[in-house]
């Protein structure tokens, strides 16, 4: 490598080639070929010629290269591969031109921003190894510019620098309030039409009247957002919210569909409940009522999603029979409701016996095996509630898997295929494989669709829905409670985060509070069956494992995915409020935030500024001999110079004194006399050995 | 002397500080964990460089040791001393705004020139000597003040155009070179010429003592005149003056000096020298 004409040592120089390339290379694949072309260009005519002189030309002609490839291309001027080939480019530019080593720490600095976006193309403890390197890189090439440092050196210092500032980062990690995104969601918050979010051409339908396999699988990959919701207070577990749209009914062995008339107003308003009394009435159990306000995008249909289970009145719309929340008209429009719903709820209007024999109505010739695993269960369990309790003990033990891409095909046995030998579907497979075991089970049941969850944006009480929020789940109706709905997935899948305190919590309970409540409740609470249910499984992990040479890492990965990659909102306010502060909002996470940082401040600056300083080594042989000699008290006095001081040794010290003479002569030498400094090192070290025999003498 | 520690982001903390916040907005856009580790990572580095060059910059101490005089248009240099005895090494100090560099060794101390080149004859006003430095990522500037740096007088150039006329003071007036036979030895005065120093008396008995010639006492003794320069314009009349002092300070003259408002009586020796170039360097301009 050649020395530049810019004075910079050439080490200095590989270290930032070498930043850069790691900054750029991530993002180069998603590139066009041409856009890679015209980033890399000046990348490369900057390393080989450092005094480029048609820097100009060269800006403008590659300006319009990439404009025009920008124009061609199908992705568009805000695709993120044109924002990222803009910025490359830009640094690639700078690259060429810049002289001073003040240019080239700014070109380190604004590579910082590749290396945050190439570190979203690895996952997990890849990802986070990309990002510490990356910072390591950008400190040894800062460090590297002081003249006469090695890379070596600078390496060190930057590791140094970067252990030393991990406490720091770890409280700001714990501490800053944690806003999630994404920023456009923001938009929608601020009241931006919905419809401004939704891919024109890409427009979803999202629920219909007919539910079939892969059809929620779908819709979950799209990021469309469906409806904006503001809580009044807190807004719940995310887990908890379930949006209900479509109630189906029928199955024919493939598909699911709504009953006769689903659209037909009138029918629907006749059924429909009118007053809120009539509702409160109609539930066996009612917990955590919470209020809210949607802003629902047109899709052309009746459904609001309103939140089950609504109880709340709105204008210009109705909560039809089987609870959900329906607009007077299709929407055709944008259209905000106010609502308050029953986050746990049980009951529901007595069925007729027309309505129970269609809840239990399955196609003879569909998924045999399925159904008579569910008639076997009647015979195993006589209690509904019992067989209802033994699906879910078989679907946490039956090692099902849920995939947004099921490999099932649409048939009349389909889910006998997933339930009995794939075990690997989409939600939709589930939730009607559990209902149609519940049914041949002889419970009533059926399917409802909608979405669950949602993304909370933080700092504010809004929630907003996507299509990637679809759901599907069942509802079963036993004689004694009304309906209750049976959430196959979270036996499938690994609880939430803040399902496994509330399952902590419940099972804190004191036992005679757990024994005062309806079977219903518990039936709703199913987590301590569960518990027994999964401990085979618990013991089955407990086995002791055989001992791997990467079992650390897969215990450090593991520890990695808890306490960073899945460190959210919710975990942050468990934290706090396990911390013992009472009222976790994002003002109090502000407040111990800026508190946390600000000690933390002053705790370094003590740290760094009452740091002992390394002593001289010949103050240090001085003290040595002074201590040694102490013990005898023929200590240094204060104010006496070295030859004094060895004259005056001379009477007291006898035999010991040619000893003393040559170790005290030694120091007068090194302290006063100028000697090159590699001599003089010498020279200590010959002191300090010196000392050591003379102090044994003592 | 103002002391006071000033700190201002660089442009490359700048750059930072805007990078920090745009990696925050992709790390809440993505809800990426990992990119919020890592825009606090650097937070973190960015907090604790500020602690480090605040360390970097305390407590060093330094002490203006001399100043060699000049004429106007030559490099003055102010020869500063730093010191380190707090057992930490210095790094990336720049005194003043136009010297490189320099790291300073813990437990040392280091000699400095600050070079400043001089226009007009005149005194230069004392000012603070300060130090900088950006060290270790450079996103501060930490600036101090070290010492101040005394004021200065600066001669006039040189460059006269005329021979060196010595008008005769009085009657008696004669060169100092006539003078040959030595009457004694008497000890020795600040301003006193070096070459009269006895070296060997020295030697003797540790006392500088100074040569004494025969009549010297009311010694020939010229002058420099004003009114001999009358041809030249203003300053080239004070640049012609001030080459004359030098000279007979060279030949070891006694000279007087008479300019407009001012005249000082013949004498020699560096004193001499002084008060004559000093008389010179501080005449008024010339007012057009």
């Amino acid at each position: 490598m050649k020395q530049l004409n810019f004075g910079l040592k050439s080490s200095s120089f590989i270290g930032l080639a070498a930043f850069q390339v790691y900054a750029l290379l991530p993002l180069l694949p998603s590139l066009a070929w041409l856009q890679i072309t015209l980033v890399l260009m000046p990348f490369l005519l900057g390393m080989w010629n450092t005094s480029y002189k048609y820097i100009n030309s060269s800006v403008l002609l590659g300006l319009t290269l990439w404009a025009g490839s920008v124009y061609l291309s199908p992705s568009g001027w805000f695709s993120s591969e044109t924002i990222i080939s803009g910025l490359l480019l830009v640094l690639g530019f700078k690259w060429l031109e810049a002289k001073s080593h003040r240019e080239y720490q700014l070109l380190a600095t604004l590579s910082l921003v590749p290396v945050a976006l190439s570190s979203l193309y690895f996952t997990g403890l890849m990802a986070l190894l990309y990002l510490v390197i990356g910072v390591l890189l950008y400190l040894v090439v800062l460090l590297g510019w002081k003249a006469g440092v090695r890379l070596k050196s600078a390496f060190y210092g930057a590791t140094r620098l970067l252990l030393f500032s991990l406490p720091m980062v770890a409280l700001l990690f714990v501490t800053v309030p944690r806003i999630q995104g994404p920023l456009w969601d923001l938009g929608i918050v601020f009241g931006l039409p919905i419809e401004l979010m939704i891919d024109q051409e890409q427009r979803q339908q999202g629920l219909t009247a007919k539910l079939q396999a892969g059809q929620i699988s779908r819709l979950k990959k799209s990021d469309q957002p469906v409806l904006v919701a503001e809580f009044d207070g807190v807004v719940p577990y995310k887990s908890k919210l379930y949006w209900r749209g479509p109630v189906y009914e029928v199955f024919d062995g493939i598909s699911w569909s709504l009953p006769s008339g689903w659209d037909n107003r009138s029918q629907l308003l006749r059924k429909a409940f009118r007053q809120k009394s009539e509702l409160t009435n109609a539930l066996s159990v009612k917990q955590e009522l919470v209020s809210y306000e949607a802003r629902i995008s047109a899709h052309g249909e009746r459904f609001m999603y309103g939140l089950d289970f609504p109880v709340g009145r709105s204008a210009e719309t109705f909560i039809s029979s089987d609870f959900q929340v329906l607009g007077i008209r299709p929407l055709r429009h944008e259209f905000n409701y106010q609502q308050k719903a029953y986050l746990q709820y049980q009951g529901g209007r007595p069925l007729s016996e027309k309505e129970l024999a269609s809840y239990l109505e399955l196609p003879e010739q569909s998924n045999l095996q399925l159904q008579a695993w569910g008639r076997n269960l009647t015979s195993q369990w006589p209690q509904a509630s019992d067989r209802i309790q033994a699906l879910r003990v078989h679907l946490a033990e039956g090692g099902y898997q849920i995939t947004q891409t099921p490999d099932i095909a649409a048939s009349m046995h389909s889910l006998d295929e997933f339930f009995f030998s794939a075990k690997e579907g989409g939600v939709e497979h589930l939730a009607s494989s559990t209902a149609v075991v519940l049914r041949a089970a002889g419970i009533p049941t059926r399917l409802v669709a909608g979405y669950r969850g949602g993304s909370l944006i933080a700092l504010t009480n809004f929630v907003v829905v996507r299509q990637a929020n679809a759901h599907v789940w069942v509802e079963a109706w036993l004689a004694d409670t009304g309906w209750q709905r049976i959430e196959a997935l979270d036996f499938v899948l690994p609880p939430e985060p803040e399902r496994a305190k509330s399952a902590t919590s419940t099972a804190a309970k004191p036992l005679e509070k757990a024994a005062k409540e309806s079977p219903a409740v518990a039936a709703e609470k199913p987590v301590e069956k569960v518990k027994e249910a999964s401990e085979p499984k618990q013991k089955k992990s407990e086995k002791p494992q055989p001992i791997s040479g990467f079992s650390w890492l897969k215990t450090l990965n593991q520890g990695m995915e808890n306490w960073i990659l899945n460190y959210n909102p919710e975990r942050q306010v468990e934290l706090m409020e396990k911390s013992g502060i009472r009222k976790v909002d994002w003002k109090s996470l502000l407040a111990v935030s800026v508190l946390a940082l600000l000690l933390v401040m002053v705790f370094y600056g003590v740290v760094i500024n009452l740091r002992r300083p390394k002593r001289e080594l010949l103050l240090q042989a001085f003290i040595r001999l002074d201590k040694g000699l102490k013990k005898r008290e023929w200590q240094c006095l204060p104010g006496e110079c070295p030859s004094q001081w060895l004259g005056r040794l001379q009477p007291l010290a006898g035999e010991l004194y040619p000893a003393c003479e040559i170790v005290i002569q030694q120091y007068i030498q090194l302290r006063y006399e100028q000697m090159p400094e590699a001599e003089k090192q010498q020279a200590i070290q010959c002191l300090q050995r010196d000392i050591k025999r003379l102090t044994g003498m003592l | 002397m103002n002391k006071r520690l000033s700190i201002r982001l660089t442009l490359s903390g700048v750059v930072l500080v805007i990078v920090l916040f745009l990696i925050q907005l992709l790390a809440i856009n993505y809800s990426n964990n990992l990119l919020f580790t890592f825009g606090f990572m650097l937070v973190s580095i960015f907090l604790i460089s500020f602690w480090l060059g605040l360390r970097n910059m305390k407590a060093i101490q330094a002490s203006c040791q001399h100043v060699e005089p000049v004429h106007a248009g030559q490099l003055l240099k102010f020869h500063l001393i730093l010191s380190e005895d707090k057992g930490l090494g210095r790094y990336q100090l720049q005194v003043l705004d136009d010297t490189g560099q320099s790291d300073l060794v813990a437990h040392s101390q280091q000699s400095i020139e600050l070079p400043q080149l001089t226009q007009v004859r005149g005194s230069i006003e004392q000012r603070d000597a300060t130090v900088r430095s950006d060290w270790p990522l450079g996103f501060f500037m930490f600036k101090r003040s070290l010492c101040t740096l005394p004021e200065v007088l600066v001669y006039p150039a040189t460059g006269g155009r005329l021979p060196l006329i010595t008008m005769l003071s009085d009657a008696q007036a004669q060169h100092q070179e006539a003078v040959d036979s030595l009457a004694g030895l008497r000890a020795y005065q600040p301003g006193d010429n070096m070459r009269r120093i006895h070296w060997r008396a020295l030697a003797r008995n540790e006392q500088l003592q100074v040569r004494q010639f025969e009549g010297e006492q009311g010694d020939p003794s010229g002058w420099l005149s004003w009114d001999d320069t009358s041809e030249l314009p203003y300053e080239a009349r004070i640049s012609c003056l001030t080459d004359w002092v030098l000279e007979c300070d060279r030949q070891g003259r006694i000279f007087g000096l008479r300019i407009p408002g001012n005249e000082i009586a013949p004498e020699s020796g560096v004193k001499q020298r002084h008060r004559c170039l000093s008389a010179l360097a501080n005449m008024p301009e010339l007012v057009v």
